[in-house]
């Protein structure tokens, strides 16, 4: 754990439900993000991953409990302030006008920004520097539409990395993916995060991306119970084979994180 | 593929405006010499050539340019309010209201004043009908919005064909040049263009949360964009703007639809930029086809809205064709 010299926690869940339509997801559930820590979100399919994050960022409401962002009420913050301190991204993106790469990206200076003024020097060279983290420089002039569905999806993320939150909530940030985006985008996230103070949580079905970047889990039961602690008490067959409702193997690797693999 | 930058597309429209106002306070039946024009423009007399210009082309003119910017910009509204390429000012029947409202005035035998109060009316019904119905439901969704909006549209349509069909032939005449759009009975108003400047305004503030919206609901709102009161606001700043253009001269068609598109495809895709221009080029763009209508078969006069079909649906397929701005599914592999 890093949480040396952490004083508040960037984000406090106490005794939150939520729920979808008739459906509840959430029940009591308290959990606190501290800077630096990265948290992942394992679940089965309609386990309420999703609404977890869209609740966090404030764009679902939430039945009962609280979340506190920086100590104080989410509801106290306007929309705006929450922006400028937690980032969402989300799993699908629709796109019916057309839009430049570079344009797109510049969306996420939206929350820093002001209508009287242009684009700053600041918010370009944010801009330059998320398209060339998420390898997409050359692609920069070329219509949104254009791309392949990886290249979107690291276009949804080079979003968030202009937004410059200080917690980043992630909505399967590796679908669709290849490897080495897939390990690249997140270590790079990781050394965001470690050096100045920010936190991840992120949304997964993939159980080695959970247990290679994430120091704390919560495991999310279909019937609105959880499971929140430290990777290595959380991360064992049992566990997961529970939540998943499928038999789940530790392999024997010579790696740092645990390995797993469906049974 | 080369594209103006920004802003010198909007120096480049600024003088397109100011040509097409020279132009059309140039042409008409009745020849006032160029050199002349100046002159009474600035200093009135009592001269032929002062009435003309001032009591018949500058109106005109000047309803074309408000016409046109309105227009324009609505049809930028809608379309992303609706996130619907094929959206325009009238998709939600704000004109529908409005030319029933007018249709059933003509067909009383009313004009002036009475024809265009009581389109304002149709307007405003219609606004208010399709908002309520739409507002009714849980979730204000865009999606119930352009449904509702194109119900209500449909509606008015079949309302409209009755009162074509049960009308004199004398009265269908100028029923038609109203629903085709016609500035020859249009009355500007000293409160036009302080209407249009505080609209374009308050869109301009919103620019930045439009380039949002226009890529989606919940991106905007992630985003820190209050989607509920933009949208609304949306939705009555394109309502105020049609209204007013549908009142001031009848439903001239396809200048919401094409101008805001060919901008885009020219380029211009960032709502900054995006919305001065669309007030530019459809004002431009109006004030040259009234010119068109007023000339082309003179001394007879065509509704303008013919005129802006005639140029804009080819330049429109030119551009469309052209530029590779709209060009859906594969070809993202393509490495140069």
């Amino acid at each position: 754990m890093k949480t040396e010299g952490s004083s508040t926690p960037l984000l406090s869940v106490q005794n939150l439900c939520i729920s979808r339509g008739r459906t509840t997801l959430c029940q009591q559930l308290n959990m606190t993000i501290l800077p630096g820590q990265s948290v992942a979100i394992l679940g089965q399919n309609g386990s309420g991953k999703s609404t977890l994050l869209h609740a966090l960022q404030g764009i679902h409401a939430i039945d009962s409990g609280s979340v506190k962002l920086l100590g104080r009420e989410l509801s106290a913050w306007n929309n705006r302030e929450i922006a400028q301190h937690i980032g969402l991204l989300l799993q699908h993106s629709r796109d019916e006008m057309p839009s430049r790469v570079d344009d797109f990206a510049m969306l996420g200076r939206l929350p820093h920004s002001h209508f009287w003024k242009s684009d700053s020097p600041l918010d370009r060279s944010a801009v330059a520097q998320a398209l060339k983290d998420t390898d997409l420089t050359r692609l920069a002039t070329r219509d949104v539409e254009s791309l392949s569905g990886g290249e979107r999806q690291r276009l949804a993320i080079a979003l968030i990395l202009t937004q410059d939150p200080a917690l980043y909530l992630l909505d399967e940030p590796g679908n669709h993916l290849d490897i080495a985006h897939q390990i690249g985008l997140m270590e790079l996230l990781q050394h965001r995060i470690t050096e100045s103070g920010k936190a991840i949580m992120f949304a997964t079905h993939d159980m080695n991306l959970a247990a290679r970047f994430a120091d704390q889990i919560l495991l999310l039961n279909n019937d609105a119970s959880f499971v929140f602690g430290n990777r290595d008490d959380i991360l064992q067959e049992t566990n997961l084979s529970r939540i998943y409702g499928h038999p789940v193997k530790r392999a024997l690797t010579d790696t740092e994180y645990p390995v797993f693999f469906p049974g | 593929m080369k594209t103006l930058p920004p802003f010198y597309s909007l120096v480049l429209l600024c003088f397109a405006l100011l040509a097409a106002i020279l132009i059309s306070l140039f042409s008409g039946s009745y020849a006032v010499p160029f050199s002349e024009i100046f002159a009474v423009l600035f200093s009135p007399d009592d001269s032929v050539n002062t009435q003309i210009i001032h009591d018949i082309r500058l109106p005109r003119t000047l309803s074309a340019i408000i016409c046109g910017a309105m227009l324009a910009l609505s049809g930028v509204i809608m379309q992303v309010l609706l996130r619907n390429p094929l959206a325009d000012p009238y998709i939600l029947g704000v004109s529908g209201g409005s030319a029933v409202g007018a249709l059933t005035a003509i067909s009383l035998g009313a004009s002036g004043i009475w024809l265009t109060q009581s389109a304002l009316v149709g307007a405003i019904f219609s606004i208010l009908l399709v908002f309520g119905l739409a507002a009714r439901g849980q979730q204000w969704s865009s999606q119930r919005l352009l449904l509702t909006g194109v119900v209500v549209s449909a509606g008015w349509g079949a309302v409209i064909n009755v009162l074509l069909t049960t009308s004199t032939a004398s009265t269908v005449q100028s029923m038609l040049f109203w629903l085709m759009g016609d500035l020859g009975q249009s009355q500007i108003s000293s409160w036009h263009f302080p209407l249009l400047i505080t609209c374009l305004f308050i869109l301009f503030t919103q620019a930045r949360a439009l380039n949002t919206l226009a890529r989606g609901e919940l991106l905007a709102r992630t985003l820190g964009v209050r989607v509920k009161r933009l949208n609304l606001m949306l939705f009555l700043l394109a309502s105020v703007m049609t209204a007013t253009s549908v009142v001031l001269a009848g439903s001239v068609g396809f200048v919401g639809l094409i101008i805001p598109h060919l901008l885009r495809l020219s380029g211009i895709q960032d709502h900054r930029w995006l919305i001065p221009a669309s007030a530019l080029l459809g004002a431009a763009f109006l004030t040259l086809a009234d010119c068109l209508a007023r000339t082309l078969l003179a001394p007879q006069q065509l509704p303008v809205g013919v005129l802006t079909a005639v140029i804009g649906v080819p330049i429109f397929l030119f551009m469309l064709n052209y530029r590779q701005g709209y060009q859906h599914g594969p070809g993202g592999n393509d490495e140069n």
